[in-house]
Formats: C-alpha cells, structure tokens, sequence
C-alpha cells in the first residue's frame, strides 16, 4: 500500500502548481487517472470493454474528447446516476482535483502521450547545471547529487546536514556486506583524516566475500529461492549450489547483463560452461508439487505461468501475470501477447511433478565435485575399455562359430532357451488359492488378486486382467535393475480397452513419479523402459509396429546388462521389434523389492482385458534365436549362420567373462553417479513445443489452430529482431540490448531501492499504467544510461550510490522538512530503517563473535521452536537442528521451507518465497519483541556477548563496549549511567537467585563459562545488559 | 521545535499522528482501525471450524438412501459427464458406486437430515443452516485449501481472517485479532502459514497460531532464568534509552516501537491467561466433554475459541485435519465425527448461552467434497471416496444466519447440484444459479453478515484492487436470517 500512498502524496504536493503553472502533463497527471478509474470497462482489455470505447489511445477516444461540449467532460461531471461516470455500481469516484485536471486536459487539446516507461533510454542525459555556481553546489559530490538537489530546490527543500562518520560507516558498511562494522573499523575510521578515506572504506567493503553474501538476499527474494518444493507436502529441494552462484558472481563482479542473460538462457549459450547451465536454475526455482493425484499438464501450465510472471516482474517491471486470464486491464499487454511470450518458457522436457528430494526433476545438471569427477572420468575409461574388450571377444568367439547348425547344436539350443537360468515358469493354468505355480523348482509361485481371471489361453488357461488387478511374481530376476541381465516372455492378447496400460513393472513410487522398470502397452506399441525421473532420467526402446487385437502374439523383454538402452530389447514373435527411444539415464533408478508384477500398478491404467499366458523369467538375456524358440518361430532348417551367431558367442568363457566385467563396470559408473549432486535446470528441447492461448489461462482450454502462437514480445516493447527460430537466448539478448526501456531502468531502481529503502519509482514491481511515477525521471535515466555505458558494474553503481552526498546526510532534519515531505520523497534527509531480519541475527551473532563466517555449501538449520515442520504437516521431514558452528552461520544460508519458513525471520518481514518478490514489508508487531527478547538464537548471543566483553573489563567499561560494539556509537552519559544501574540491579538479583543465572547462562548450544568463575551473576546480569542493547533503536535500526 | 516539545508532542499526540509526519504510517496497536463496514452487521466475528482434509457429504449430511440398491454398480456415465477425476482415481477401470453404510433421520422442528455420525450436531438441527450445494474449482488439497482460505490458489493472498480483521479491526488491544489453532497429531493433509497468511496487508492481520503447551504464542515465554520482574526491569532501562533516542532522533516510529514491545508484555500475561482453561467451572466440560481437558484436541480449541470470542478476537480458526479418506471411510470417518461432533455442538450452545452466539458466525466445513463411487475396491467392509469439487455440505450458525434451514440439493448421486425441480445445474462461478453456492459466494455472504459488502472490500496492490471474492462472488440471501 505504501507506494500508492505516496504517489497520492506526491501528487497532492505538486497539485497546487499543475494547473495554475503548469500545462497538464499526461503521462505525469492524467494517466494516472484514467488507468485507475477508467481502464477496466475502457482500457485494452476488450472482454470488458463498455460501449466499444478505449480511453488508452487518442484515436479510440476521440469520440468523446473532441467537439464544442466533449462526452468525456460532461459524463465526469454529470449528476444523474445512468450518466456518471465512473458508474456508483464501479466503487470509483474522481475527486474533484482529479475532475479539474481531465477537464483541463481535453480543454488543452487531450494529447496523449507513450507511457513513459516504454520511451528508449535517452542515449545521454546532461547533468542539471543549474545548481553549479550556487552556494550549497559544493554539497554535490556526485552527478547522483545535482539530479536530487534540484529536485530538493524545486521543492523548497535544503539537503540536511553531513551525518557522523559513524552513522555513514555502520549504514555502509550494512548496506554492502550486510554486517555491523567492527569497533576496529570504527575507530580506524573515525580516526582516518586523511583523503580518500571513503572511498578506501567502500573499497575495502567492495571487496569483502561478505559483499555478494549480502547483494545476493535481495537477488534470492526476486529468483523466490527457497530449500523446499513448497506445494503440500512440502520436501527439501536441493538448490544451494544456485544461491552459492549468485553469491560467486555479485563478489566478481559478473557484469549485469551477462549475468541474466545466463539466468535466462545460459543453457542456450555456445558450448555452455557449468555455471552458465547452473544459472538457468533460476527458472525452476518455482514451487512444484508432488501431491497424489495432481494432474502433470495442470501443474507445468502452473510452472510457465511462474517463470512469465517472475520474468516480467524481475526484468521489465511489468505484471504481466495480469494478461494471463484476459488482456491486461491496464498496460497494453493482450492475452495474446502473454502467451506469444510464455511460448519461450515451456520448451523444456519436464514431467510437472517430482516424487521425493533425491530424484531431481529433469532437466537438470549434474554437480560432481572435483573428485567426483576425476573418479567418474576413471570409471567411464574402463567401462569403455570394457566395452571395447567385449567387442573383441565377441570377435574372437564369432571366427569359432560353425558354418552349419547340428542337430546336437540345435538341442542344446532348445533346452537352454527352455531351461537355461530360468527362474520362473508360470503356466497359469489354474489359480489355487490366490496362487500362479512356479514349474521351475525351488521358486516361488506368483499370486493374483480376485478380479483377474483365468480364460482360454495360447496353452490351456490364460490369465486376463480386470485392469485394477495385479498378478505378482516375485524372488525372480532380482529387481530388474540395469547391472541385472534378465529375460521376460509370455504370450500375450492385446485387448485395446485402454490407450495406456502398465502392462508389467518393478517400479517404486506413486502417481506423481514411478521409478524403475516398467513394459508399458501405448497404442499399441509396446515401451519397455528403466527410469529414474522421467523423462529425462530414463531410457527406453519401443516397438514400431502396433499390436493386432485379440490375437495371440509372443513377447519378450530383455536387458543384457551393458547399460544404456542398446542393452534393452523388446522380440514381438520372435523377432527383434524395438528401436531406442531415449537413452538418458544417469543414475540408478533405484526401485525396491524383487521380482514384478502384471496387470496393475497403483493409481495407473490397467490393461483391462489384456491377457498374458506360459510366462517365463530368466535371470540372463537370451539371444535372440533362443527367443524365437520360445516364440515358436525357430526355424531348425534354415542355414542362417547369423541368426545362431550370438547363441555360441555368448556361451564363449572369454565373452562371459568380459560381458560381465562391463555389467561390473556399468554399476560402477553408475552407482558413482548416483552420488552426485543434481539441481533442476532448464535445457531447451530440440523443436520448440506448440504454445496456445489459453482461455481464462487453464491448463485444459481448447488447442487447436485458432489458439495456437508463436513466440514473440509485447507490442508495446522494441521488436525482437531475429531471423528464424527464435528461443530464450534470443529473448534474453532482446531484453540486455543497450537500448532496451525497461531492463536497466528497472534494475537499478532495484539497487537504489535496496539503499533507500524506496526506489525512485516507488512501485519497483510496476513500472506501468497503475505503478507509481519516477520521483525523479531524469536521475532514474541517468542512472540507468551510466550502468549500461559502463558495462552493467554493479559495484561501480554501489560506489556510486553510498560515496554520494545525498547518501552521506543525516536522518534527523528540522521538523519543517518531515512536515513539507512527510514521505521523504525528494530525500532531503537521509532515510532511517529497521535492519532486515537476516541483519538483525547476523548482527547479534557478529556482536557476540559466534558469527561463523564460513562460505556456501548446503543449508543449515539454526534454532527453531521444536516441532513446527511436522505438527501440521505429517509428510514434511522433521526439523534436524544444526550443531557447532553451523548453528551460526550467516542467516543467508539458514534452511528455507516453503511452507514452514523460520518464524524468527518471518516475523522480520523476511520474503516467504513462494513468488517472486521484489520488495518485502517494513512492519512493527509485538512478535518482533518477543522474537528479539525470547528467541534462544538472540538470547544466547546476548549472552556470549556479555561473557566475551566482561573479561577484564568492570561494569563501567563493559556497559561502554558493549553500547559501541552494537550501535557503533559510545552511549551518552545518560545512557552509560541507566545501563550500568540496570546491570548493578541485575546483578543484585541474580546474586540472591544464582539458580535462575546459571538457568539464563546454559540457554544455547555456546558452552557456558566455568563455574569455577563463580560469577555467574555478573554473567547473567551483563545478559540482560546485552538483550537491552540488541534491542534498542541504536542497535536495530539504520541512521 | 524543541527536543523537549518534540518528545511531549509524540507522546501527548499518540505515536500514530506524530508518526505519520515523520515518514511511515504507523498505526496505534489498540484502535479499531479497520476499513469499517458498509452496512449494520449482523455479526461481530467469527469461528470458522475447518474441516481439513475434505469430509464425505454423502456419510454426514447429504443422504441417498437409493444408492443402497446400486452398491457396488458402476457410477453411470452420464452423471459424471466428463467431469475431470485426480490422478488418483482417473485411471481405474470401474468406478463402483459406494451406498453410505451410515443412517440418516431427521432431526428438529427443521426436520434436518444428518447422519448417525453426528448425534450431537443433530441436537442443535434447528441452530444450523445447511449448506449441501457447495462448489469449488480445485480438486487437489493445497489449491483447494488455499483457494477456499484466501480466495485464490496462487500462493501469498491475504487470508479471510486478515481480511476481516483489516476490515474490522480488534476489540481487544491486548490480542491479536485473527487467532489460529490446530488439532495436535491429527496427520492428514498438511496445513500451513500461507492459510492465515496476511499477504500484501499490514503484518498485523497475520493470523497468529496458537500452540498446546507452554508457549502458546512463539517465543512468548521468558527465556530460562529471567523473571517477569526481570523483564520489567529490561523494558524499563530499554524504555528509558528509547526516549533519550527519540529525541536524539526526532523519529516517532520509535515511539511506535515501544509500544509494541508493551503490547508484547501484555501479551505475556493475556495469551495465557486466556489458554489456561483450569477456571472453567465443571459444567463447561460436561458440555464439550472430558478432551477438552487435553490441550490440543478439538474439544479443547473449541473451548478456546469461545474463550477468545468472548475476550473480543475477530476471527478464530480452527483447523482439523484427517477427512481425507481415499480408503478405509467407513472406520476412519466415524473416528473423525467422534472427535469433532461433541465439541462443534457445544460450541454453539455454550456461545449461545452466554449470549454470544447472536453475533457470533460459525462456519463448519472442509475444502470440497467426495465421491459417491469408491477409490480402489468395495469390500465388505472397506472402501474410499476420491475428492469431488461439484458439491459437499458444510454448515454455518450464529449471528444473521437463516437457522433451520438446509440449502441446496444434489442429484440421486451427491454428484452433481440439481435445482428444485432435480434437473442438473452446471453452475459457474462467474454467474449466480441459484440453488448453487461456489466459494466466493460464500465468501461474499459472510462478508455480508459481517456488514462488509464484498466488492468494495478491496486493496490496491501491484497496481490491481484486489479483494477477497477477486471479481466474483454473490451474496446469497437465502442463507441469511
């Protein structure tokens, strides 16, 4: 609400001189009007549109703006209800000032103007002159400067006075690394007279690893980073390695341009290094779900839908969000348009749901560490070699094979496709208590469940499935896992009741994600895959020709074991049928339990009516013309020395042996694999997918050619100049070119913002019809201009920004400046704040020097209440509170669920994360008290603090100390005095209550002192000193 | 002006005028400072009891005593016509209708028919109006939880507490205005903060959980070893600091500050003043029975709520989960009405016999409703219901509430919203049927009773006014006294 109320105020400071001074500005006065109360029934969105008129282009207005006695004017002004305008039945009402600027307006010629915030960057902006030569013109020190003094001036306003040294030094020292400033770095500085000064405490702090920790927290509320999924349930998601990119390139100084070009395609750049992929994280940050029943196409419509809004909140400043259900109400940005643009963003390969924290959803990259690495690059030289070593033996072996086929051969042909390493032989003849036997001895028998059926079968009885029915066979070929060679035949009758069936699987998981092995029956065609997370982790082979219905037809399924989806193969009447699908899987699909089941899987398709007869399951891959056998296709008399090759090959001791060293040497590689860390990324797929309009932006509106766009920008922005297919990497160099109106005006108000607490468009989310206007037009230009000429150097606006004059006054200013700009819009002081919630912990641990100012790496998790991840939420993991020194690590790297954030840093107006946001609350409540007065994190460092400083100090010098180490200022007398009567107070007590001391001084993991010290009153008294401290003005806010 | 005249001034002024000048509009913690309303209300606050998890209508309140004869049959095509089914239950090859094995009769002058499972709710028939023909658009938990508490799926609007605290403000300074407790270790479906979240209005309509146990508020209790003497001790030198900076400072958001650290000290002692439940007098436990002893089941939040209607909180939201029977309904529901129905009646008379039931609004119900064909397979004694968004009862009571009355009907199936004559309507939300009452409808008819019409509700953010009912909602008379 904040922004609106001061445009309001902004707008009434100046109303004054608008129409007696003045012309009537439209994009400044009018607009403003116009977008709020007459847009939504005449603005670009034509669904609502009344009485076929536009107000947002002279044109479409025309009607009611020209002639002697303009509509406009006469329905604004009109009495009568029916002709009022805005209607009584809108809520809207134009106040009278508003009334006198419209009719003012059309009385001065209506023109209309581009909304200024689409108008190009000027190629240069002159820096005002008009304040060089007057006396207050030596306060500019920096272009920064003559823009806000003449803004002051015009203004009747006068910059405050220089604030202390201190004052300047603690905000910069805030505002770049996010820390309090050592009392060290306090008195070398208050002490440094010399030149240049400044600038050596800002390069200093420019250089800091702390810098990019602190510059990344706003980044990560606008990339709405988080450690959790956040939908339902609500698991950890592995992303640190994304916040610890961003961290890596703000302390590096990654161009800006560069750095979101990477964010938004750096998968498409030329030959793409791991961080550029890493970069494109960004864009599937959003929340996923992984609840039981959630339909996958909804969801991914979902995750677009988060990436457009987050682009355009992000990037241009604009709510395109607005234009997904209509046309936008207020910016011309039609629904069209939105999905031409959206059309950028749903070309990944993603399934929509993910099942747990360990199976990454695809796309994603893999992030072996060093010695991961070199281990993998072993691992795959010697499964090469051992695929090369396989090769040769297979070789040597074939040179063996007979010319002619004997009968001997033939036979023992016959009775190892029959009994060779066979498992499982079920007949399913007859179903005996729930039971399938097992022929081959010592097995154990399958079993089915009621609704599944014995029928006439290809011999005796077949088994035919209800579809909700499963028939298990287990204890055979082991898992079915990729290092596990097995053969599967049965005969089988497709029945084609349903488009997709399961038809026989070892997969774990739920209607959100199955993982492991699976034969599935699609339209006929069969697919025999083994998948971690599809698709991307997965691969498969599928049969070319469709099924004949209602015939008896022989497959098999076989795995060889060497890895990859050669190693699979689906036979069809005894014949070789399958082609590679994809061949993509990384790492083990990691299924439980043994053996696999027919019919059913749970919450899947069955394949009702499909029946299956005499299935068998070996324990190694059978070749082909074994298969044949079975399939009662061999063909004894036929001289085909190929066909029967592969048979004596793999009875070969040499093959054997070398295919089971690359069976090892695959499991090895990939059990190695499976190790690594892996983060969801986006990675384009090869033709772009087909984006459609969406009506009222769901998921299940009509697809068809009426619907269907290509991608493209809003019209209302410079054209996207490119030949041919366009995709992201086109989009993100549309979006970085020099010229562009939005992206580096938007982005550092961003960073203006970020050390104002307000940007100079106060609406730093909308930079359209209904945002705010700039405060300062021609600074937020000059800004914006200087950041592009200089090659988007974030530290370089940084510097900019906290050596400036306008940065460097004092918070207090006479009554009569707070009162002639209450909002302190034209910054004649400087603006005070409360400290974030991630300043406050890191400051009271930096204070109390628990602070553990180690880099990166996973999330941790400091104090919390216990209990609040599961109490209500039963799926959630529970809460593993860190110990040691993790407890104390920057709040940057504190754990973030979604749903459950840190209450501590909730109740600071922390950023919840679920969205992208680029401006978080300035609240005050109660809770914030109790936080800062009751929280174990606070009060143990109060604590800490208080052992730390007591050490040879007395109550005079602590209470002095401390008051400096926390505001960075020494307390007056006043205060001096009333703290250390409190601690002499205290102490009194605690000595008479040495029970409750010792009590205070164990709050924490921080060992306690010795009670050898046998003063733990003192301690303790001194506590309560340091809890004052922590939360007083002078320690928790910014001046 | 003079530091001396400055500080008086601010204090003299009240921290929220002074403030004002300086920069932030703060507001005073104690004032009833809402938007206000827009006509007499016909109720003050309210208690919404919400059924977490999605409770089977057809087992509570929407009786189909001809499904007997079609237990087990497949759910014939043309009723669900096309209508969308989860991932669940999308895939099995029968959908077999599921007869409720619950008895129903009519109860009261009213003649309301609910289910055997309910005795006590049955009691208080002539105190309720029925609802039997909600709709919703969402069909998993989280959108539909998060849409029915926030009037959007998307993630970060304000809730309906925080709307109506905003609009309505607090009677009680000393409270939180928009209180929420959770039935302890019920598991279920998960709950979460963005359900009583305050979104993009002041942090100060942020439902504030209320927790069984010593820390009923977060963070509320002193930490070990420090006194409430002690503590008095520490605000009094902070206060004493607070007012040499304010004047050092010129900032009356200082002031503010300190306030809300006293508001914080109150809060010490009202929170659990108002939790501590052993004043009650016996017969306060023979109405909500021997659980409401037990900190954090249903019975005693229900206790609570009264407790915290009658200190004078806005809103009150009490969340139990577990109604999320894809299988074993039969056990699982009868277990659920046993540990909600007791206290949910006792609710209503307690609050009436203390004469605050006449401005009081109870609201009993879940987040949509479940299928008349079991989920997986009908045995003898076992079967499920999937989540079915077209229609499921909830009920309401209290202040404007058309009492004894049962709104709404469905088809022979619970399946589908039929008007009088039991053609099937196909409602929307964007036109009112009567007969039909989606989400925002009632979302809009609560705001109405509260005196607060639903379309001037309304907060500019990001540009776009955004209000509860978001550009939908009716408000339904025939609900109203």
């Amino acid at each position: 609400m904040i922004p609106r109320v001061l445009s309001i105020g902004w707008a009434s400071c100046v109303c004054a001189t608008i129409l007696t001074a003045q012309a009537v500005s439209f994009v400044r006065d009018v607009k403003p009007i116009l977008s709020d109360k007459c847009f939504v029934c005449h603005g670009p969105d034509a669904s609502t549109r009344e009485a076929n008129l536009r107000l947002d282009g002279r044109a479409t207005a025309a009607r009611v703006l020209d002639g002697n006695e303009p509509e406009l004017v006469r329905r604004i002004d009109a009495t009568d209800g029916d002709e009022r305008m805005p209607p009584p039945r809108s809520h809207m009402e134009l106040t009278e000032r508003e009334r006198e600027i419209l009719r003012t307006w059309v009385r001065e010629g209506a023109r209309y103007a581009k909304h200024w915030s689409f108008v190009p960057v000027p190629s240069s902006v002159p820096v005002p002159a008009a304040t060089v030569g007057e006396s207050a013109s030596t306060w500019a020190r920096s272009s920064i400067d003559h823009f806000v003094l003449r803004a002051m001036r015009d203004h009747d306003l006068e910059p405050s006075v220089e604030s202390e040294r201190w004052r300047w030094l603690r905000r910069v020292t805030f505002d770049l690394i996010g820390l309090p400033p050592t009392l060290g770095e306090v008195r070398a500085f208050e002490a440094d007279e010399s030149d240049g000064a400044y600038e050596r405490v800002v390069d200093r702090l420019l250089a800091s690893p702390h810098y990019g920790e602190h510059r990344a927290v706003a980044w990560l509320d606008v990339a709405r980073y988080a450690d959790s999924y956040g939908y339902q349930s609500d698991l950890l998601m592995p992303t640190w390695p994304y916040r610890d990119l961003v961290v890596r390139a703000f302390n590096d100084g990654v161009p800006w341009d560069r750095f979101v070009r990477d964010q938004i395609a750096g998968d498409l750049a030329e030959q793409p290094t791991r961080d550029q992929r890493l970069a494109t994280a960004f864009q599937r940050l959003h929340r996923m779900t992984n609840e039981g029943g959630s339909i996958p196409l909804e969801m991914r419509t979902e995750y677009v839908a988060d990436r457009v809004r987050t682009f355009g909140t992000a990037f241009l400043g604009l709510t395109l969000e607005c234009a997904r259900c209509h046309d936008h109400k207020f910016d011309p940005i039609s629904q069209r348009e939105y999905y031409a643009l959206s059309g950028f963003f749903n070309s990944i390969d993603e399934h929509g749901l993910y099942h747990d924290s360990s199976r990454v959803p695809t796309p994603s990259l893999l992030l072996p560490n060093e010695r991961q690495e070199a281990r993998l690059a072993e691992l795959e030289i010697a499964m090469h070699d051992a695929r090369s070593k396989l090769r040769e033996a297979i070789a040597a072996a074939s040179a063996r094979v007979p010319v002619n086929l004997t009968d001997s051969d033939a036979d023992r042909m016959r009775e190892s496709a029959l009994h060779e390493r066979l498992a499982g032989w079920y007949r399913l003849d007859a179903i005996d208590a729930g039971k399938l036997a097992n022929e081959v001895e010592g097995r154990k028998p399958g079993s089915t469940a009621p609704g599944n059926r014995l029928v006439d079968g290809k011999q005796g009885k077949a088994l035919e499935f209800s579809g909700d029915d499963v028939a298990s066979f287990p204890e055979v070929c082991g898992a079915l896992r990729q290092s596990e060679p097995f053969t599967i035949a049965f005969w089988y009758r497709y029945a084609g009741q349903r488009d997709r069936a399961i038809l026989l699987h070892r997969t774990s998981g739920t209607d959100v994600g199955f993982f492991g092995t699976e034969l599935e029956i699609d339209r006929g065609r069969l697919r025999f895959s083994m998948q971690r997370h599809a698709p991307g982790n997965a691969m498969s082979v599928v049969t070319k020709e469709v099924l004949p219905k209602g015939e008896w037809m022989h497959v098999a399924i076989a795995n060889d074991g060497s890895h990859g989806a050669s190693a699979l193969r689906i036979h069809v009447g005894g014949r070789l049928a399958s082609t590679a699908l994809r061949d993509t899987l990384f790492k083990n699909p990691g299924a439980g339990g043994s053996g696999f089941d027919f019919g059913q899987r749970f919450r899947d398709v069955g394949p009702t009516g499909d029946a299956v007869d005499e299935v068998r399951a070996y324990e190694r891959a059978l070749a082909p013309i074994e298969i044949a056998v079975l399939a009662e296709t061999f063909d004894e008399g036929a001289k085909d020395r190929a066909a029967w090759t592969p048979w004596f090959v793999e009875r070969d001791t040499a093959v054997i042996a070398a295919r089971e060293a690359l069976v090892m040497a695959g499991k090895a590689a990939f059990d190695h694999r499976t190790g690594f860390r892996e983060i969801s990324v986006m990675q384009e797929t090869a033709t772009p997918e087909a984006t459609y309009v969406l009506a009222r932006g769901a998921y299940d509106a009509p697809r068809d050619e009426s619907t269907l766009v290509s991608r493209s920008t809003p019209a209302c922005l410079p054209p996207l100049d490119e030949e041919g297919v366009t995709n992201r990497a086109s989009l993100a160099r549309w979006l970085t070119n020099p010229d562009h109106p939005l992206f580096a005006r938007v982005t550092v108000n961003r960073l203006w913002q970020e050390f104002f607490g307000r940007g100079l468009v106060a609406t730093a989310d909308d930079f359209g019809s209904q945002g705010a206007l700039p405060s300062h037009p021609d600074l937020l230009d000059w800004l914006a201009r200087d950041f592009v000429t200089s090659g988007y150097d974030i530290k370089r606006l940084c510097r900019q920004i906290v050596l400036s004059s306008t940065y460097r006054q004092s918070s207090r200013a006479p009554t009569s400046v707070c009162e002639r700009d209450p909002d302190n819009l034209w910054l004649a002081r400087y603006p005070a704040r409360r400290l974030t919630a991630e300043q406050l912990r890191d400051a009271a641990l930096a204070c109390s020097g628990l602070l553990d100012r180690s880099m990166g790496g996973p999330p941790v998790s400091p104090y919390q209440p216990k209990g609040l991840w599961r109490e209500s939420n039963s799926m959630s993991p529970a809460y593993h509170q860190s110990v040691g020194t993790a407890l104390y690590r920057r709040s940057l790297y504190s754990v973030w669920k979604r749903t459950a954030p840190l209450p501590n840093m909730l109740v600071f107006d922390a950023a919840h994360r679920e969205s992208c946001v680029v401006k978080r609350g300035e609240t005050s409540t109660p809770l914030q008290a109790l936080v800062l007065l009751g929280d174990v994190q606070f009060v143990e460092a109060a604590r800490v603090f208080a052992q730390r400083l007591l050490e040879g100090r007395d109550d005079d010098e602590f209470v002095r100390a401390a008051f400096l180490t926390v505001s960075s200022r020494p307390p007056s007398a006043s205060e001096h005095e009333r703290l250390v009567r409190l601690m002499r107070a205290q102490h009194a007590q605690f000595v008479e209550d040495e029970a409750s001391a010792n009590d205070l001084l164990h709050v924490g993991d921080a060992p306690a002192p010795a009670p050898a010290d046998g003063d733990a009153p003192r301690v303790a008294a001194a506590t309560m000193v340091a809890q004052v401290l922590f939360n007083l003005d002078a320690g928790t806010w910014k001046r | 002006m003079k530091r001396r005249t400055f500080l008086q001034s601010v204090l003299a002024s009240g921290v929220a005028s002074a403030a004002k000048g300086m920069g932030t509009t703060v507001r005073a913690s104690a004032a009833t400072d809402g938007a206000g309303t827009h006509w007499p209300a016909k109720c003050k606050r309210v208690i919404y009891l919400f059924q977490s998890g999605a409770p089977s209508q057809i087992d509570l309140f929407d009786p189909k005593p001809g499904l007997r004869a079609l237990h087990g049959k497949e759910l014939p095509a043309n009723v669900r016509a096309g209508q969308r089914l989860t991932g669940m239950s999308a895939n099995q090859a029968s959908l077999p209708i599921a007869a409720s094995p619950f008895e129903f009769s009519q109860h009261g002058e009213s003649g309301a028919w609910i289910s055997e499972l309910l005795p006590s709710t049955a009691k208080i028939a002539d105190r309720l109006c029925i609802v039997r023909s909600m709709f919703t658009e969402a069909i998993n938990h989280d959108p539909a939880i998060t849409f029915f508490q926030t009037g959007s799926a998307i993630a970060g609007r304000p809730s309906f507490g925080s709307w109506i605290s905003h609009a309505l403000g607090t009677d009680n300074p000393d409270l939180p205005s928009f209180l929420v407790l959770v039935s302890a270790g019920q598991g279920g479906q998960p709950l979460y903060a963005r359900l009583w979240g305050s979104g993009f209005l002041d942090a100060r309509h942020q439902g504030v959980q209320l927790r069984a146990g010593a820390s009923p508020v977060l963070y509320l209790v002193n930490p070990p070893g420090v006194s409430r003497r002690t503590r008095r001790a520490m605000l009094d030198a902070l206060s004493d600091l607070e007012k040499e900076q304010l004047e050092r400072e010129h900032d009356a958001r200082i002031a503010s500050r300190m306030a809300q650290y006293e508001l914080a000290y109150r809060m010490q002692e009202s929170v659990p003043a108002l939790t501590d439940v052993t004043s009650e007098p016996d017969s306060t436990f023979e109405l909500y029975g021997e659980d409401a002893h037990k900190p954090g089941t249903f019975a005693a939040n229900c206790l609570l709520a009264r407790r915290f209607a009658e200190a004078g909180v806005r809103f009150v939201q009490l969340y139990h989960q577990g109604w999320d029977n894809h299988g074993d309904l039969p056990r699982a529901i009868a277990a659920q009405a046993k540990e909600t129905d007791r206290a949910s009646a006792a609710l209503i008379l307690d609050l009436e016999r203390r004469g605050l039931l006449d401005d009081t609004l109870v609201v009993w119900g879940g987040e949509f409703g479940r299928t008349t064909y079991s989920q997986g397979k009908i045995t003898k004694d076992d079967f499920g219901r999937d989540h079915h968004p077209r229609c499921f009862s909830i009920w309401l009571a209290g202040g404007g509430v058309r009492a004894g009355t049962t709104y709404g009907r469905t088809d022979d199936y619970s399946y589908n919203i039929v008007d009088e004559s039991g053609a099937v309507l196909r409602p929307t939300k964007d036109v009112f049927t009567k007969g039909a009452v989606h989400v925002h409808d009632l979302q809009a008819t609560l705001l109405a009773l509260l005196g607060i019409d639903h379309e001037r509700l309304s907060v500019l953010h990001q540009g776009r006014r955004f209000r509860l009912t978001d550009v939908h909602g009716h408000v339904v008379r025939d609900l109203m006294s």
